[in-house]
């Protein structure tokens, strides 16, 4: 996935456990390459608070 | 270019670069104990291993241009902390010196201080943000 990607392994792991947010565009990358709405993929913190 | 392949390249420079900039020094210090040159040639040489210097921070550039966007992150973070290590102790001991007598620091520390604090950040932070697994 991270050579699909085009990012390191760490990033993967990173973005998995939560503990970094991608980019916009690498966030679209990792929707395109499931094939899903980005949404489907990633949560608004701010929206699930409100 | 892929991150192992841009670590590569940038310890491959960093490494030789920081041996050469250490060799330089001690060369430097020796030409001025031994009163080899006069100090406008000592002016002159200094450029050797400043010019070695910029080229550290110049890899150092290309490498956080080079890696994928998390680890760039890791990287901003270290180098900001060695930034703020630098100029905090610069000027509390600049303070120091001023107002409570302390004995000078050679400006030429905040070069190698940089480094280690850096270093220091980059081995703290990449656990904690789970660079390293």
């Amino acid at each position: 996935m991270a050579e699909k990607l085009d990012v390191s392994r760490q990033s993967i792991n990173a973005i998995e456990t939560g503990r970094y947010d991608p980019s916009l565009p690498l966030a679209f990358r990792i929707a395109r390459l499931f094939g899903v709405p980005i949404e489907a993929i990633f949560e608004d913190d701010g929206e699930q608070r409100g | 270019m892929t991150n192992e392949k841009a670590t590569r390249r940038y310890l491959g420079f960093l490494i030789p670069a920081a041996i050469a900039f250490i060799g330089a020094s001690v060369a430097f210090k020796a030409a001025d104990n031994a009163a080899l040159l006069p100090p406008p040639a000592l002016y002159a040489v200094s450029v050797v291993p400043v010019g070695i210097m910029l080229g550290m921070f110049w890899a150092h550039w290309r490498y956080m241009n080079e890696i994928d966007e998390f680890l760039r992150s890791i990287q901003v973070k270290a180098a900001f902390t060695g930034l703020i290590v630098v100029i905090t102790l610069a000027t509390g001991w600049g303070w120091l010196e001023f107002y409570a007598d302390a004995p000078p620091l050679a400006i030429f520390w905040l070069n190698p201080l940089y480094w280690i604090a850096y270093s220091a950040a980059v081995l703290c932070f990449s656990p904690r943000d789970g660079a390293v697994s």
